[in-house]
């Protein structure tokens, strides 16, 4: 009996996927949890086992395409197999994460990726949004998936028949029919193949430009050099200018994802206030245990387990920022899951998430950043790892920048960043000048869900406990 | 225009050039007396004496190197392999001394030598006198190594030959000698060694080969052309050196391409000619380029349904076509 895999839901907020490779070709037999199919989503790479075991009959999504979740993937026959009972694949763990914006989702976003039918309509992804920015990215399936085997237009008899052999001719095209194809701007898919297995020979292509020539009508098969892949990002004009020897640097998945991800939190008004924040104290007891920690644990203890404990006190304190906008009311998070921002250079940036850190220790947090910053660098993180973000802390201060302006993860409330810590003068209570060690903390937050007040008393909260309570907190 | 057969052109140039050119001299086993087993120089030694026509000792490796020594001392030998599988022995004269003798002396001593070779299967000649060792020199620099196969062009290659200052393997297949016959016209015509010829002009594939197997897949195209397939047969009558220009224009033109050959398949010249298409004109390519040559088997057998068997012939070359064509 016939089995469909379906695209499954690869985490949160996670909407399409792209089919890097098929590991498995048809007509192969299949074991259930055999390793299936590369699946690249904006946020990780991982394989798709198989659910089923008996043989891969059809793949129906290319490699390279992008298709929405809850599009056919392929098709088994497990005649001596079991029946499907439960289908829903479950990702493997991923190797390595392609990517992720500075951003989480929250678990409760209520994103249902509405599943496309493949080759149905796609609700246009323009329409209906307000402020003409587009729609929220991740929430719609935004990039129509290429229609599997567009028909040219006079609709092709025998296409039934045509199916029953394995169909190769949009596949398979040697040198000379690319070279052709491409000259005269022809998607070969449209040819209808005489050749081994419905290949398209290089004279297909001749007789079809011939023929397209000949007769006008016949061009409106001819497709047009494929569109580009609707983007999440919506196209507006580019106002680049090309300049003599400038260079085009492909879009990597990370970079795409980031550009998405920005843009939907973009569609959020956005609220920035700062405050200051004295560390000589909190400086001084670090250095006090730091030497201590760093024997027991083979690492540094840094400034950023004080900040990101700051930061759970904090979000104890003041609870309204911990939570996420629907339209249908603010939905307040009980647990606290850190999104914690790490850089990777030119190749963008991931946030990968610690789960329940109010649960943890001073120590338990620095175990807890070292192990995803080690993780995200090596890309290493998986899904998990990139999931149920609730609050956003970015330590900036390493860069050296003293004021950012963050901007809030889709989904959460409000992102936090710590910038770098410095001498400076300061008037202390008694009216005396001193030098003391500052850092300004900048808080990011979304104006639907939070207003000025919350904002500062967070901030506030923050800074309380890093000038008194962090002072004495014990590593353990 | 006289009406010759393959051996009859070659007996008619050598006779030819001996009479035009007084340093010829022939050596090999039975070229004198005998007049050659293949009767190539029947009539020779009555004519020019036995000064000229050299009746050898059954030693291949003095034969050839007797030649190099005289063709260094002015004459123009022309040796004759009685088989080419015979030339075994005098492999390490050929390819360590006459194809290298310009180079080790920086020009100063050319070999003008021509060693002839009937060579081939089809005829029950079995292990011993069956064998294609047109891939063995052809992968010497220093060496030419031609293999036409039609009278016209046995004329014309063969006068190239004898007029050529380096040594030249001449490659006669045997099965062609009196099976095939074609017109030659009066006069001293030369065929320069090298360029290949396009025997039959076609659009659909094009098919590669020498020797017997040019006649073969000549005959296969026809019965293609039955069936509607137009086949392109290029007689690659030079191997050493090899037409590229040719073989390279007239794989664009179909770019799908068949090389027919009756040696090994693996190594043989069909996977030079192949590996030239694949890297000169892949752009241009409509199918992989396809071999058919003789199976992995360390001698042609004798009897005839093993012969049968190794041979490409004409129904299995037609098989070939078809499939490249399909494709």
């Amino acid at each position: 009996m016939a089995f469909e895999l379906k695209m499954p839901k690869l985490g949160e907020s996670v909407t399409e996927g792209t089919i890097g490779k098929w590991l498995k070709q048809p007509g192969e037999r299949v074991n259930k949890y055999d390793l299936l199919v590369e699946v690249q989503t904006d946020k990780v790479n991982t394989e798709i086992p198989s659910p089923v075991a008996g043989t891969l009959k059809e793949v129906k999504v290319k490699e390279g395409e992008t298709v929405p979740i809850g599009t056919l993937l392929a098709v088994f026959d497990t005649a001596d197999g079991e029946a499907a009972a439960q289908p829903s694949a479950q990702p493997v763990t991923p190797a390595a994460p392609s990517t992720s914006a500075p951003a989480q989702q929250t678990t409760a976003a209520p994103q249902p990726p509405k599943p496309a039918q493949p080759g149905a309509p796609q609700p246009s992804a323009g329409l209906g949004s307000p402020a003409g920015r587009g729609p929220s990215a991740a929430s719609a399936p935004a990039a129509t998936p290429a229609p599997q085997r567009p028909s040219p237009l006079p609709a092709a008899p025998d296409r039934a028949q045509a199916e029953e052999r394995p169909d190769l001719s949009d596949i398979r095209a040697t040198p000379a029919v690319r070279r052709l194809a491409a000259e005269h701007g022809i998607d070969i898919s449209h040819i209808e193949g005489t050749g081994l297995g419905g290949r398209v020979s290089r004279k297909d292509v001749e007789d079809f430009i011939a023929q397209r020539q000949s007769q006008q009508q016949a061009a409106a098969r001819v497709v047009p050099a494929q569109q580009p892949q609707a983007q999440t990002v919506p196209a507006r004009p580019a106002p680049a200018t090309s300049l003599a020897g400038d260079e085009l640097v492909p879009l990597t998945q990370m970079r795409r994802a980031i550009a998405n991800n920005m843009v939907q939190a973009w569609s959020a008004p956005h609220a920035h206030a700062v405050m200051e924040v004295d560390m000589t104290d909190l400086m001084r007891y670090r250095e006090r245990v730091r030497h201590e920690f760093q024997e027991r644990e083979g690492f540094d203890l840094s400034p950023a387990a004080f900040i990101a404990k700051a930061v759970v006190e904090a979000l104890r304190t003041v609870p309204h920022v911990n939570s996420s906008w629907t339209d249908q009311g603010l939905i307040r998070h009980r647990e606290i899951n850190l999104g914690y921002a790490v850089a990777l250079g030119e190749d963008g940036l991931i946030v990968p998430v610690i789960k329940d850190a109010d649960g943890k220790s001073l120590a338990g947090l620095m175990r807890a950043i070292r192990d995803v910053v080690d993780r995200a660098k090596s890309r290493r993180l998986t899904l998990d790892d990139l999931s149920g973000g609730t609050f956003t802390l970015n330590n900036t201060g390493p860069l050296g920048t003293i004021v950012s302006s963050p901007i809030v993860p889709p989904g959460q409330a409000a992102i936090l960043s710590s910038e770098s810590i410095g001498k400076r003068l300061a008037v202390t209570d008694d009216d005396s000048i001193a030098i003391r060690q500052m850092m300004n903390i900048v808080i990011g937050f979304d104006h639907r869900v939070v207003d000025g007040s919350t904002a500062a008393r967070f901030l506030s909260a923050v800074r309380d406990w890093l000038q008194t309570t962090g002072t004495s907190v014990p590593v353990y | 225009m006289a009406v010759k057969t393959n051996v009859q052109a070659v007996h008619d140039t050598l006779l030819e050039e001996f009479r035009r050119d007084g340093r010829l001299i022939l050596l090999g086993e039975d070229v004198g007396v005998r007049g050659g087993v293949f009767r190539v120089s029947d009539g020779f030694i009555e004519e020019f004496g036995p000064d000229r026509i050299i009746d050898t000792p059954v030693a291949e490796s003095s034969i050839v190197g007797v030649a190099i020594g005289a063709a260094i001392g002015g004459l123009r030998p022309i040796a004759e392999m009685q088989f080419a599988d015979f030339s075994a022995p005098a492999f390490e004269q050929i390819v360590n001394e006459a194809a290298r003798m310009r180079y080790r002396s920086n020009g100063a001593w050319g070999v003008p030598l021509v060693i002839r070779m009937p060579w081939g299967g089809g005829v029950h000649g079995a292990l011993y006198h069956s064998q294609s060792v047109e891939a063995f020199y052809a992968h010497v620099p220093g060496l030419k190594v031609v293999v036409p196969s039609t009278p016209y062009d046995i004329t014309g290659m063969l006068r190239s030959a004898i007029r050529d200052p380096d040594p030249v393997i001449f490659l006669e297949h045997k099965a062609t000698y009196r099976a095939v016959k074609g017109e030659v016209p009066e006069g001293e015509y030369t065929i320069p060694l090298g360029p290949a010829d396009v025997k039959r002009e076609g659009s659909d594939i094009t098919v590669y080969a020498y020797g017997l197997m040019l006649h073969h897949s000549l005959a296969a195209a026809d019965a293609l052309a039955g069936e509607g397939v137009s086949v392109d047969v290029v007689d690659v009558r030079s191997l050493r050196p090899l037409d590229a220009e040719t073989v390279l224009r007239e794989a664009r033109k179909t770019g799908k391409c068949l090389i027919v050959y009756e040696d090994n398949r693996m190594f043989g010249a069909g996977a030079e000619i192949a590996a030239l298409i694949a890297e000169e004109a892949f752009s241009d390519l409509d199918a992989p380029v396809m071999r058919l040559g003789g199976p992995e088997v360390p001698a042609m057998p004798y009897n005839k349904p093993q012969e049968d068997w190794f041979m490409p012939d004409p129904a299995k070359i037609a098989a070939k076509m078809r499939e490249l064509a399909a494709y």
